[in-house]
């Protein structure tokens, strides 16, 4: 059974619909059972029942929970999988030490990965089709996580050549803060550079900001199946957490 | 980013609703419409001191993401409760409850002359929800598919009672016009 955790102000609160809710029907749709448990109830421990735990956003002006310390202890001390979303990665990254840091982004925006991680067991078709080689990529290149890898990281951001295919997907951040990447963890997807624009079949509009920065938009812990994801995966990217239900449901993290 | 079909019959809406209505007046020019936007906000929070905005967006991150930027940009709190909701348990839940609303007006394939002013009960729900499976619009007219008109709602305390109206129909593109409403007691 999986955790889904609400991290909004309040239990019950107006959040819980735009945040919790949209996690429940993907978990529902998956076929997986599932609890909701509002993080104040948690009192410092994950109940030994769930086989893993999702970690929900919340409201952009919503700060309260990185607040509560017994929070970070919970997360620190679990060991089975986990998955953070947005306000979620936040407490899985200040749990492991991370600096919380502002960085402001409100749309859709550009994410790239190469495959290896679990997490990316199941790609969609249409990221598949849109994929480019490490060469074509040069800088933006980086490594993905398997068993018994140990990543290196330079000053620069950029990372060792995998020799994999690089994917590229859009992701939809919401957010005014993130988290500096905690020592124990590496970076899974990278947010790309530069403006894209929207595919022709896209029904809404949106155009894609530019960005100058660089950052982690997918982190994983490098020995425990513990990640955060920035932008929001319940938008338009459901793929990621039904792999993460998915394996979870088979314990093969 | 707006609706416009009907815009002014908000007034009635509100007054049906008992809840007060801040008009400010846009051109509607693509991006510089959301200055507009700011400036209406800031005027609500400055005359009703208001500590955030609720929107009914569902899908459209294009609309979700620039009131997320207005609302941070004036210190309010943004809420989207409808947000990936489940579009058919909505709308079933919408008709069940006690909603009255109409089609006000329709913008894609495969929708006929007899679309705008028709009520969304179940019937029509029915209907809704076989076009959505043959032709892909959403349910709920997100992407732009249709637009509504609320004529009644479980917290008004008038309903809306249509007494004359037109409509401009031409290859899947049609908008009602209400030129003539009034308030009922319920």
């Amino acid at each position: 059974m999986i955790l889904i955790t609400d991290l909004c102000y309040r239990k019950d609160s107006l959040s819980y619909y735009e945040y919790v809710n949209p996690i429940c029907e993907i978990a529902e749709d998956s076929g997986s059972e599932y609890d909701v448990i509002h993080y104040s109830e948690l009192n410092g421990e994950i109940p030994d029942k769930y086989s893993s735990v999702i970690f929900c956003g919340t409201a952009l002006k919503d700060n309260l929970f990185i607040e509560d310390l017994s929070l970070m202890q919970a997360v620190r001390s679990y060991n089975k999988p986990v998955i953070g979303i947005c306000a979620g990665m936040q407490v899985i990254a200040s749990a492991y030490g991370g600096k919380i840091t502002d960085l402001k982004k409100f749309g859709m925006s550009r994410v790239r990965f190469s495959p290896g991680d679990p997490i990316f067991c199941d790609i969609p078709d249409q990221i598949i089709r849109s994929g480019i080689t490490d060469k074509e990529n040069g800088n933006n290149s980086f490594s993905s996580l398997s068993s018994g890898d140990i990543c290196q990281k330079n000053n620069s951001s950029t990372y060792v050549d995998s020799g994999r295919p690089v994917y590229e997907f859009e992701g939809y951040e919401v957010h005014s803060r993130m988290t500096e990447l905690p020592d124990s963890f590496i970076p899974l997807a990278m947010s790309g550079v530069g403006h894209s624009s929207p595919e022709p079949s896209e029904v809404f509009r949106t155009p894609v900001s530019f960005d100058s920065e660089i950052y982690p938009e997918i982190i994983r812990h490098r020995e425990k199946p513990v990640y955060g994801i920035l932008f929001h995966p319940e938008v338009r990217n459901v793929w990621l957490i039904r792999n993460f239900i998915n394996l979870s449901g088979e314990g093969e993290f | 980013m707006f609706h416009t079909p009907n815009i002014d019959l908000t007034m009635m809406q509100a007054e049906a609703a008992g809840i007060p209505l801040l008009r400010y007046e846009t051109a509607g020019e693509k991006e510089a419409e959301l200055e507009d936007l700011k400036a209406a906000v800031d005027l609500a929070k400055v005359k009703y001191g208001i500590e955030g905005i609720v929107t009914g967006a569902v899908m459209s991150v294009y609309q979700a993401s620039r009131v997320q930027k207005i609302c941070d940009e004036l210190d309010l709190f943004c809420f989207n409760p409808l947000w990936y909701v489940n579009q058919e348990k909505y709308m079933d839940s919408l008709i069940r409850s006690g909603f009255e609303v109409i089609i006000a007006g329709v913008y894609s394939c495969p929708f006929d002359e007899k679309w705008p002013g028709r009520v969304i009960d179940m019937k029509t729900l029915a209907e809704l929800k076989k076009i959505r499976d043959k032709y892909h619009i959403t349910l709920t007219g997100e992407g732009g598919e249709y637009e509504s008109f609320v004529c009644d709602a479980p917290f008004f305390k008038k309903r809306i009672v249509i007494d004359e109206s037109s409509c401009s129909y031409r290859n899947y593109n049609g908008t009602l016009s209400i030129t003539s409403a009034h308030m009922e007691d319920k």
